[in-house]
């Protein structure tokens, strides 16, 4: 082809396409209209708290202390030295200081093997391969609709007793851990 | 041929060739009738002129009032629209809804929608690809010169908490008769 046109020939097809595609580009009017959008998300943030007293009744034999960690959403009471009969009163509690509502998802107990919770009127009996160790009684601050969803700038608590029982061993430890899980209250 | 001629035959041929062509000149009489043209062109133009969303107060959907949604048209130019939610959440909703009008002298058809997101927002527009828009200035119905748009904004499970996301949505006009 290139023999046949010679320069000028493929000089004159290359701007014929030109103006043809540049014609093209210009064949019709186009106006836009535009809608722009931002979204700025919130945030699902909560504060935990706690406190813990042993109602000695007469000595402080038992040593008991609460920790919070805020930054790991973690609390942590210890019970040193406990003995039947000893009554420990404490308390639980949660901030909701994000910006959109918290909604209770679910709780999860966790036990040395061999301990159980036994459901008994107001709360639950710990049961040590089937010896009673204690009661525990745990009541809310608030109505359960509270609990069930804590909006933004809202705290709930609630007030909880540890009763220990004759069945508890001598020189023992246990460890538990509950864990509440709350996610943005409209998928709870 | 220079060498028959000589060069007094060449002026000689030059002197017959420029009467030649001056004689022609006078050679007939004319008369030119002229036509003038003009064209003004037409304009293509629309403006939003309403906006709206669904999100008064109670979140869509819900029975809390935790995010807020607005969407206003630009006032130094009508052509654009602002959607902002505020302390939006996974799952969040909401739907809006503009109005737009040809303001111009020619019809206007819709010609695409184009959208752009981020993966964690989804936002969606319709419709009445093709559909035409008359000039306000023909008068007529409402129907005929302004159309109704309506969209939906998703806030998806992976958005991140205390972010922004931008999002653009482009309805693009034509003239008419090339859509």
């Amino acid at each position: 082809m290139k023999r046949r046109l010679g320069k000028f020939g493929l000089i004159f097809l290359a701007l014929a396409l030109c103006l043809s595609i540049s014609g093209a580009a210009f064949a019709h009017w186009e106006k836009v209209v535009t809608i722009d959008g931002t979204v700025t998300t919130g945030t699902l943030h909560l504060i935990p708290s706690g406190t813990i007293e042993a109602d000695d009744q007469e000595k402080p034999v038992a040593d008991v202390s609460c920790t919070v960690d805020v930054a790991n959403n973690t609390v942590t009471y210890t019970v040193d030295n406990a003995y039947p009969c000893l009554w420990v009163n404490g308390t639980f509690g949660l901030e909701n200081d994000g910006s959109v509502p918290a909604g209770f998802h679910n709780v999860t107990i966790t036990t040395p093997a061999g301990l159980t919770l036994v459901p008994i009127v107001g709360g639950s009996e710990i049961q040590e391969n089937g010896t009673a160790i204690a009661n525990l009684y745990v009541s809310l601050v608030d109505d359960w609709s509270y609990w069930v969803q804590i909006d933004a700038g809202d705290s709930v608590s609630s007030n909880w007793s540890l009763h220990f029982k004759e069945g508890l061993a001598q020189n023992a430890t246990y460890t538990f851990t509950v864990e509440y899980v709350y996610y943005n209250w409209n998928e709870a | 041929m220079k060498g028959r001629l000589g060069k007094s035959g060449i002026v000689f041929l030059a002197l017959a060739l420029c009467l030649s062509i001056t004689g022609a000149g006078f050679a007939h009489w004319e008369k030119v009738v002229t036509i003038d043209g003009t064209v003004t062109t037409g304009t293509l133009n629309l403006e939003i002129i309403s906006a709206a969303d669904d999100d008064v107060g109670i979140d869509p959907g819900y029975t809390k009032d935790v995010a807020d949604t607005t969407i206003v048209i630009n006032p130094a130019d009508p052509q654009k629209a602002n959607i902002t939610i505020t302390n939006g959440y996974p799952s969040y909703e909401v739907y809006w809804h503009v109005t737009v009008r040809n303001v111009g002298t020619v019809p206007a058809a819709l010609k695409v929608i184009n959208t752009t997101a981020p993966e964690c927002i989804n936002v969606t527009a319709w419709d009445g690809l093709g559909e035409q828009i008359d000039p306000f200035s023909w008068g007529g119905t409402v129907d005929k010169y302004q159309k109704d748009y309506s969209g939906r904004i998703h806030v998806e499970q992976c958005a991140e908490q205390n972010a922004t996301y931008n999002f653009t949505i482009e309805f693009v006009f034509w003239n008419w008769n090339e859509v």
